[in-house]
């Protein structure tokens, strides 16, 4: 449809501002074309009081310079005489028309234009550019993995480049690897699919790993082989893991929590087995982490794990009754237990504070040229070094502790108890 | 419908392309290349301007001896009392209020010092300090006096190198400046914008000039102009609102330079305020931000500073933080000035590192203007200033002001022929 059609059949709602760029836009026209045509229509309708806006087109000379500043402007209908005086070589042509008094005016949302007067010879689309456009999103394309390489050659970048889901389809594959045949019945055939990523995290790694650590563990555990096999391990065998890397005495040593935890442990990989597919949704962002750096050393810290469960299971076997070490236990113990260790900490507590006396050794300030010079006192630092060794420092300097450890018990009422007791006792 | 003139186009900015990415080294080694560089640089323009007679010394060879008359070749180290520094900072915030920045920090009571590789020398005599500025690598004939102080007679800079003569074209072709877009504060003249749109299409009765353009360069700052406004409550919402916008304003920008390189090359750089990287040399925008302008071949994010070839026009410019910065550490006026003095002393950026933040360079100084260019330009300036600067041997550089268009909405337009220079202005006029 032509625009003078357009306009004729008031296809054209001039109650909001019409803009002559969208207009030639939207018919293809060049902006003196729709200028004319709607300059044309706009006097016909004599009834009918339009709001204009011109686009006044001149040089503005300047003082001093030969080449005047390009002007474009848009000026309401009353104001276009005056700056076509103001301007050289001014001409000028519709912007903008509505009917005066109209709706209230929207605000203007410009579109990118479309139609071009002068265009490049060619516009070349950038090479792999259309690859990569259609999805947004970004994600699988930065990863680069397609099905065509993944399902041709399981090759050990697959692993690497979604390791995310490689370690939880390989948290579902491991349980039933490792369980029986009968939780291998009830696991899902989707989970008994094994894809070229469990292949490969299967079968390469074992075997690549199998002459490094892997043999000299190997050689110390009798039932690495059902380990071997799987080549990750569930999020809760990793977080069991994590806490069995604690330290003994960090943990809850009776042996009904043993049992318990063992229990809790035992039916989380139960659980693994017969529903893999609730996993992913239960494991957290952290936990799939840990799987993926756990994935590729999983057979070295399977046996690890091991080795680490029967040391600590022998050493429960060996002192049952020992007695359960709660935090209460330990507080209490650890204030029984706090003189020797106490002891070097005021020690260090003292050198400290005596370091920190000496720290203004340097003096930095303006000269008269406004230089900033710093100057350094040597010898009070060769003090520091002779304080530090307190067993060494002779009775002088150990008079310097009572404000120190005074200092010492506003810092840390914790030790103050201890400090003023070791200060006494000493004296 | 007419075609668009084309040109050989030449991206020479891969030296400003980052290839590591190590914070950890030392400014030193970067004052250190500079030196040696513009000394090599330097030494035969000393030898010609002065002659064999006067020997080129290091500070060194003097031996604290008196009445040396010599050429000594230096950086400048501008000792200023109002120079921020953050150890001062420090030191005195225990004692005073934390005292406002100073938007300039020259004073005439500024020392002048020339160091070489070893060590330095009050400078005095015929020198303007207030004009100078830190890092510039100069040449100086003087002679040493009793007070320790070098008694300068005369200056040289490496004015930028040689230049290529450009060849006489009959048919003009037109470069367009513009900076400091500033999406996020776009509804406020995107009639301009609109109106600058079809203007670049030649849409605006303008279709012969239209075809004449051959480049737009976007000189820094097209999504923000200013500094991002920090509220201190609600910070966690203000800041994620802030992200928001920023998204917006890149997706918008997007369909605008989609729309620009479907009619014309686009060069996009990254500006002080942009969401890139904040030392210079600032790297491109990475493809993603845009992803429908990236598909077409005309347009291209590229680094800042930026330097390219045009036909045989070379053009070399910055976002305008190079300026900026000189505008603060020395008594210079003007944008103008301050870019014509970037071009005398042969250094884009001579204040980085030391007031500018730019990039460890250990092997290299990128920003060492080896040969002059024929259009020079800094982006986001205040307001639109053009000069033809005319330098030794004929050497003619068009150095463009190129303002905010946010600002002024104006563009530059620089005839690669001529090297004419002239603002185009889309203003809209309410009632």
């Amino acid at each position: 449809m032509s625009l003078k059609k357009a306009l004729d059949d008031c296809m054209i709602d001039f109650d909001r501002c019409v803009l002559v760029t969208d207009l030639l836009e939207e018919y293809k026209l060049s902006y003196k074309e729709v200028n004319d045509v709607l300059d044309a229509y706009i006097k016909d309708q004599h009834d009918i009081k339009f709001e204009k806006r011109f686009l006044v087109h001149g040089k503005r000379k300047k003082q001093g310079s030969d080449s005047g500043d390009d002007l474009y402007s848009v000026v309401v209908e009353g104001k276009v005489q005056d700056w076509l005086a103001k301007v050289q070589d001014a001409e000028s042509q519709l912007y903008s028309v509505k009917i005066a008094g109209g709706t209230k005016v929207p605000a203007a949302i410009f579109k990118p234009m479309q139609h071009l007067e002068v265009k490049l010879a060619r516009v070349e689309q950038r090479p792999g550019a259309g690859k990569r456009v259609p999805s947004a999103n970004g994600v699988a394309l930065s990863n680069g993995v397609k099905s065509e390489p993944i399902k041709s050659e399981p090759s050990k970048s697959v692993v690497k480049l979604e390791p995310s889901k490689s370690s939880l389809k390989s948290e579902t594959s491991k349980p039933g690897a490792e369980k029986s045949a009968g939780a291998k019945g009830k696991s899902s055939p989707e989970n008994q699919k094994t894809s070229p990523k469990d292949q490969v995290s299967k079968s390469k790694p074992a075997v690549v790993k199998k002459g490094s650590i892997n043999s000299f563990f190997t050689a110390a555990a009798s039932k690495p082989k059902d380990v071997k096999e799987t080549p990750s391990k569930p999020a809760s065998g990793t977080m069991d893991n994590f806490f069995k890397k604690q330290p003994a005495g960090a943990k809850n040593s009776s042996p009904e929590n043993e049992d318990k935890s063992k229990k809790e442990a035992k039916e989380a990989l139960e659980k693994t087995a017969i529903s893999p597919t609730k996993k992913p949704s239960r494991a957290n962002t952290s936990m799939q982490l840990f799987n993926e750096e756990s994935a590729e050393s999983s057979d070295e810290e399977e046996k690890l794990d091991k080795l680490r469960r029967k040391v600590i299971e022998s050493d429960n076997e060996s002192d049952p009754e020992k007695p359960s070490s709660s935090k209460r236990r330990r507080i209490s113990d650890s204030e029984d237990e706090e003189q020797p260790p106490k002891k070097t900490a005021d020690e260090e507590v003292i050198s400290m504070d005596e370091k920190m006396d000496t720290e203004p050794a340097s003096e930095t300030y303006l000269d008269e040229d406004g230089f900033v010079i710093t100057q350094r006192k040597p010898t009070k630092a060769q003090q520091v070094k002779k304080m530090v060794s307190p067993k060494a420092a002779s009775p002088v300097n150990k008079k310097k502790s009572p404000p120190t450890t005074a200092k010492v018990g506003k810092d840390a009422p914790k030790t103050k108890q201890a400090g003023i007791m070791n200060f006494f006792s000493k004296k | 419908m007419t075609n668009r003139l084309e040109t050989k186009y030449e991206n020479l900015s891969s030296i400003f392309l980052l290839k590591g990415h190590d914070y950890q080294k030392q400014f030193c080694h970067l004052y250190a290349h500079r030196l040696a560089e513009m000394t090599r640089l330097l030494t035969p323009l000393v030898q010609k301007k002065w002659g064999n007679k006067e020997p080129i010394k290091k500070l060194c060879e003097l031996r604290g001896e008196q009445d040396i008359h010599c050429i000594l070749i230096g950086t400048i180290f501008k000792h200023q009392a109002h120079k921020p520094s953050i150890l001062r900072d420090i030191s005195e915030e225990n004692q005073l209020a934390p005292q406002p920045p100073r938007q300039n920090y020259s004073d005439p009571e500024d020392k002048i010092v020339l160091e070489d590789e070893l060590q330095r020398v009050r400078l005095q005599g015929e020198i303007n300090g207030q004009f100078l500025a830190t890092g510039v690598v100069c040449a100086a004939l003087g002679g040493t006096d009793s007070d320790g102080f070098f008694n300068v007679e005369d200056m040289l800079f490496y004015e930028s190198g040689p230049q290529k003569p450009l060849a006489p074209i009959k048919t003009s072709r037109f470069l367009v400046l513009a900076s400091g877009l500033d999406q996020l504060q776009a509804h406020k003249f995107v009639e301009a914008l609109n109106l600058f749109q079809y203007w670049l299409a030649g849409s605006l009765g303008n279709s012969k000039e239209a075809s004449s353009m051959v480049r737009l360069i976007v000189a820094g700052n097209s999504v923000r102009s200013s500094a991002m406004a920090h509220v201190p409550t609600l910070q966690v919402a203000r800041t994620q609102a802030n992200a928001n916008d920023t998204v917006q304003a890149v997706t918008q920008l997007d369909q605008w330079f989609a729309s620009w390189a479907r009619c014309l090359p686009v060069d996009i750089m990254a500006g002080a305020y942009d969401p890139a990287n904040f030392m210079l040399p600032q790297q491109p925008f990475h493809k993603c931000m845009f992803p429908q302008a990236a598909q077409l071949a005309t347009f291209q994010a590229v680094t800042n500073p930026y330097s390219c070839r045009l036909d045989e026009a070379l053009v070399v410019g910055t976002s305008g933080q190079n300026v900026s910065d000189l505008l603060r550490s020395t008594a210079l006026d003007s944008a103008l000035d301050a870019l014509r003095c970037t071009l005398t002393w042969g250094h884009i950026a001579p204040s980085a590192p030391d007031t500018l933040a730019c990039y460890p360079y250990i092997d290299s100084d990128p920003f060492i203007l080896r040969e002059c260019p024929h259009v020079y330009y800094a982006g986001n300036c205040e307001s639109f200033a053009t000069e033809l600067h005319e330098g030794a041997e004929g050497k003619r550089t068009r150095l463009v002001c190129v303002p905010k268009f946010s600002k002024t909405q104006s563009v530059a337009v620089v005839d690669l022929d001529t090297l004419d220079c002239r603002l185009v202005n889309f203003s809209v006029n309410a009632e």
